[in-house]
């Protein structure tokens, strides 16, 4: 395993001028760093600039403004050729009229290696990839997968600083991308060579990565382990994006130890919250499994409602149940082995206050 | 430690700025973002040395010709002239008779490539007769343009071979008759392969819809392709217009007393020295030309977006009605038939001593060509071609990746300049270069440019021969180039560069194998354009640089036909030489042999 490197990002904006003259901001002051053969994904929806921030890693694009610095070496005007990164793209940009192992070899070639390390190398690589037996064919000969496994190795094999990827299993049909998944995965952390990983789907991210970074409309709203996305969400949008979250109106009496003392619809409860609240109007994020139903008995049951919907798929029943003018979603797995409550039917409801996260507004 | 604090400070404080734009505060001016993309450019030595190579060619050898014309038409003595060319009614009759000619031309020129696109694409004939419609229609790409106005002289002149000895008339073939048949007979290629193009894109479902819906085959004609086609009948017709004022070889050799712009202005020049009224006469066809050939370049763009969408689904419905398909086919048959006598007649008076007078076999022709006094034209012609085919290849391709991957301010002033080489008349660059290069260009008193034309030129004139030979033929290749590289995905080149290598060597290694079936075709292009061009080198020839199409003009004017029919016969064996051995070179397992002929909406014909 070679030395492995680190990145880091400071204040990164990049505005670009559409055709009509219009301005974008693609990437807005986005700030991150990657550790030494760390994992990064950035994540979030269509158009939030997750592209942008990985040409600008790349050399693609330059940054309007900040710096882009690569084991502490400003980097951000450096061309693409120079940075000694790899790129792998979500079209596979495999070069149609050489050979697998022409593929394979091109960066190895134009770095003048002698043509027995080339061999070498390359063989080894058709190894990992699992490509043993297809050298000599062309691209075009391949399936999808394949073809996405030589884009691995061609930019594997050069040892970059730095692996980029780009959507690059969003071409795949679902069960490829599971399996393909857990090869990068694997292979990544074999060879210990620092990624960035672009994608819009949260498995994905989730799977894949050390961290998680979350970007909406050009800026980084959230960057974390996988484990805490979910739990800790930084912002409503996060909370929104990566998975499905009711929110409800608190109020924030006082904060202690990460926790937050709140009154909600006139009940004291203590939750865990997120550090920029402070005392005053906040928000209580539920997620649908969090919050559980029982049979209506009078006021007995802390909250109540009415179920407006019932949803039944199978592994779980999906409800939408309205309380206090606010509309609940509710999943309930348990509820395919017992009691599905239909629609009409009045119901209590509670929560674990624990499982329950308080975001600023 | 500190001073990297002070950094991110510094940043923090711009990209605050960013985090809430006021649009105007952060659109940075034209001209600074005009520098930062050169200055990015810059970054790869080999992209900014293209861009520079390729700016500097369209600068010296196609602007600054033009610029010298337009400066010398727009002098005292230009505007004298002018007042003069717009007051005498002489020049009122021969204004007209271009606009005649070339209206005839182009509505009758349209109007065959009409006729052979639509039996070749849309009709139900026998394959072989399609076939053959199709090569016939490709002859005229190879062969001198006024070889067929030699041919027809000797056909259906005054002693004609057919008006004279088989049906005993007396005809004059001079004059707008037939120089409208020479015109359309060397033109209506363009259109039969633009209109082709066109009516191969259609949509059959479109026909099956209107099928369905019981329409009949007129109505569906009337109703669903014509106006389809439409933008593509008018781009053809006005590319043939522009092609026909543009045109030198056929009115000086069949023009007779019917003079037009081009003619008048070679006398201007040749006859009279005056280049003055060369250059007034050339702005004069100069603006309509350019004009037109841009919008027809915009609606045969268009016309193929409209109709090639996507993947055809369906079968494409056959006109099979009896009534309709034996008038077509017959007429197209005939104009096959002419075209084949043309040639023919071609080869037969390359090898006889006076066709039609004494028609008697002799190798003297020949003789006189390739031994003789033509050896050496035919040597300088073809060598001369030979540099600029390679020249004109490889600038077309960095021009169109030029213009289509690069990211910087004027690329569409690359695109147009380059264009421009095919959208002025040849005759208007003939007078242009004369006027910027007989003597040596100085800029601040440092020579620049060395006298490349006239007496005592750079390697004989033979250098502005070639600089013509380039600019007429890039434009050609720039368009198949660029419609190459906007099939290929620029993440394959950003695959290349990721890994390591720089501009120059992706695009040697990625880009060029990518589109070498372009690169065919423009070569193939450049060569046939190069060895057929006749008015825009008429000027620059001197007597140390001969050029085949100039000796055919003086052959021709002379009356020796046999010499004149000789030297189109070995220069159309050149060429075909010439295409089979790029075909060997370059073509190789591609699907290169698909795209030989010069793409649509290029100029495919040669003034
Ligand atoms: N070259 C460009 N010129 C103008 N706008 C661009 C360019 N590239 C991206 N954008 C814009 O920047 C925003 C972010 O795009 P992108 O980074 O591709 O998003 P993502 O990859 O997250 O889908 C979009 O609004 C997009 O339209
Ligand atoms: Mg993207």
């Amino acid at each position: 395993m070679t030395q492995a490197h680190a990145l880091a990002l400071e204040g990164v904006t990049k505005v670009f001028e559409t055709p009509e003259g219009r301005l974008v901001t693609a990437a807005d002051n986005v700030s991150l760093t990657i550790g030494q053969g760390e994992f990064v994904t950035l994540l979030g929806p269509s158009g939030c600039g997750k592209t942008t921030t990985l040409r600008l890693i790349a050399g693609f694009e330059f940054p309007t403004s900040g710096r882009i610095l690569l084991d502490g070496k400003d980097i951000a005007h450096t061309p693409p050729n120079k940075r000694e990164m790899a790129m792998v793209f979500q079209s596979y940009a495999l070069f149609p009229h050489l050979t697998v192992f022409e593929n394979i070899a091109y960066g190895l070639r134009l770095r003048r290696k002698p043509p027995a390390e080339i061999e070498r190398a390359v063989r080894e690589m058709l190894a990992l990839v699992n490509l043993v037996g297809l050298e000599q064919r062309r691209p075009a000969a391949l399936s999808g997968g394949q073809q996405q496994r030589v884009a691995l190795a061609r930019a594997m094999v050069i040892q970059p600083k730095v692996l980029l990827f780009d959507e690059p299993l969003s071409n795949l049909d679902a069960k490829l991308r599971v399996s393909l998944r857990a090869e990068i995965r694997q292979l990544q952390k074999r060879l210990g060579i620092t990624s960035v990983y672009v994608t819009h789907d949260q498995a994905e991210a989730m799977s894949l990565s050390d961290r998680v970074v979350v970007m909406n409309a050009g800026r980084v709203e959230q960057v974390s382990a996988p484990e805490e996305l979910y739990v800790r969400p930084a912002t409503r949008f996060v909370a929104d994006f990566i998975g499905r979250a009711n929110f409800l109106p608190v109020h924030v009496a006082h904060i202690e130890d990460g926790c937050a003392a709140v009154q909600f619809r006139g009940h004291a409860l203590r939750a865990p919250a997120h550090p920029s609240v402070a005392t005053g109007p906040a928000t209580l994020m539920l997620r649908p499994e969090v919050i559980r139903l029982y049979p209506y008995e009078g006021g007995k049951t802390r909250f109540v409602g009415r179920v407006r919907a019932t949803t039944y798929l199978g592994h779980t029943v999906e409800y939408e149940v309205e309380s206090d003018g606010d509309v609940l979603s509710v999943t309930d797995p348990e509820a395919v082995w017992g009691h599905i409550f239909a629609e009409g039917e009045s119901v209590g409801w509670d929560f674990a206050a624990e499982r329950a996260y308080i975001l600023s507004h | 430690m500190a001073l990297s604090g002070y950094g991110a400070f510094l940043n923090t404080m711009r990209s605050n700025h960013a985090v809430a734009p006021t649009p105007d505060a952060l659109r940075p001016s034209t001209w600074r973002r005009a520098l930062r993309e050169y200055r990015a450019l810059a970054r790869d030595r080999a992209l900014l040395l293209a861009l520079i190579v390729a700016t500097l060619f369209v600068l010296i050898a196609v602007t600054y010709p033009l610029g010298a014309t337009l400066a010398e038409a727009a002098s005292p003595e230009g505007i004298r002239v002018l007042s003069d060319v717009l007051r005498r009614p002489v020049y009122h009759r021969i204004i007209l008779n271009t606009l005649v000619m070339g209206l005839t031309t182009a509505a009758i020129g349209t109007a065959v490539g009409f006729l052979f696109a639509y039996v070749r694409v849309k009709v139900a004939a026998p394959n072989w007769i399609k076939q053959l419609i199709h090569l016939t229609a490709l002859v005229p790409v190879v062969s001198p343009p006024f070889a067929v106005a030699i041919a027809i002289i000797v056909l259906f002149g005054r002693s004609g071979f057919i008006t004279h000895s088989l049906l005993g008339l007396r005809t004059d073939i001079y004059g707008l008759p037939g120089l409208t048949m020479a015109m359309v007979l060397s033109f209506f290629t363009v259109a039969y392969l633009n209109l082709a193009a066109l009516m191969e894109g259609l949509d059959p479902a479109l026909d099956e819809a209107a099928a369905n819906i019981g329409a009949n085959q007129w109505h569906i004609f009337r109703t669903v392709t014509l106006p389809l086609l439409l933008p593509g009948i008018v781009g053809s017709f006005l590319l043939l217009f522009v092609e026909a004022l543009a045109d030198l070889g056929n009115p000086l050799v069949l023009g007779g007393n019917y003079t037009v712009l081009a003619t008048r202005l070679y006398l201007a020049i040749v006859g009279e020295y005056d280049i003055t009224t060369g250059a007034v006469l050339s702005i004069i066809l100069l603006v309509p030309s350019v004009l037109l050939y841009f919008v027809q370049l915009r609606l045969v763009a268009r016309a193929s977006v409209v109709t090639i969408t996507g993947k055809p689904s369906g079968r494409a419905q056959r006109v099979r009605d009896r009534r309709v398909v034996i008038p077509l086919v017959g007429a197209a048959l005939a104009i096959t038939l002419l075209i084949v006598l043309i040639y023919l007649t071609i080869l037969a008076g390359a090898f006889t001593i006076s066709l039609g007078a004494n028609n008697a076999f002799t190798l003297r022709n020949f003789e006189y060509v390739l031994l003789g006094y033509g050896a050496e034209a035919m040597l300088d012609t073809t060598g001369m071609s030979v540099i600029a085919t390679l020249i004109a290849g490889l600038l077309s391709m960095v021009i169109a990746f030029l213009v289509v991957r690069g990211k910087f301010t004027g690329r569409n002033a690359l695109d147009l300049g380059t264009m421009l080489g095919i959208a002025v008349p040849g005759t208007i660059f003939g007078i242009g270069y004369l006027l910027a290069f007989n003597s040596p260009t100085a800029l601040f008193g440092i020579p620049l440019i060395p006298k490349l034309t006239g007496g005592a030129a750079v390697l004989g004139g033979a250098l502005a021969i070639v600089m013509v030979y380039v600019i007429r033929s890039t434009p050609a290749g720039l368009r198949s180039g660029v419609a190459a590289l906007q099939q290929i995905d620029p993440a394959i080149e950003e695959a290349s560069v990721s890994i390591g290598a720089d501009q120059a060597t992706t695009f040697r290694r990625i880009t060029l194998p990518l589109v070498r079936p372009a690169l065919l075709t423009a070569m193939i292009y450049a060569f046939a354009r190069s060895m057929t061009t006749v008015s825009a080198i008429l000027f620059l020839t001197t007597p140390q640089t001969r050029i085949m199409t100039q000796q055919i003009l003086n052959e021709t004017e002379a009356g020796r036909f046999g010499n004149a029919f000789a030297y189109v016969v070995v220069l159309i064996a050149i060429v075909l030489i010439a295409i089979g051995i790029l075909f060997a070179l370059i073509g190789g397992r591609s699907g290169a042999a698909r795209e030989v002929i010069p793409a649509t909406s290029t100029r495919a014909t040669l003034p």
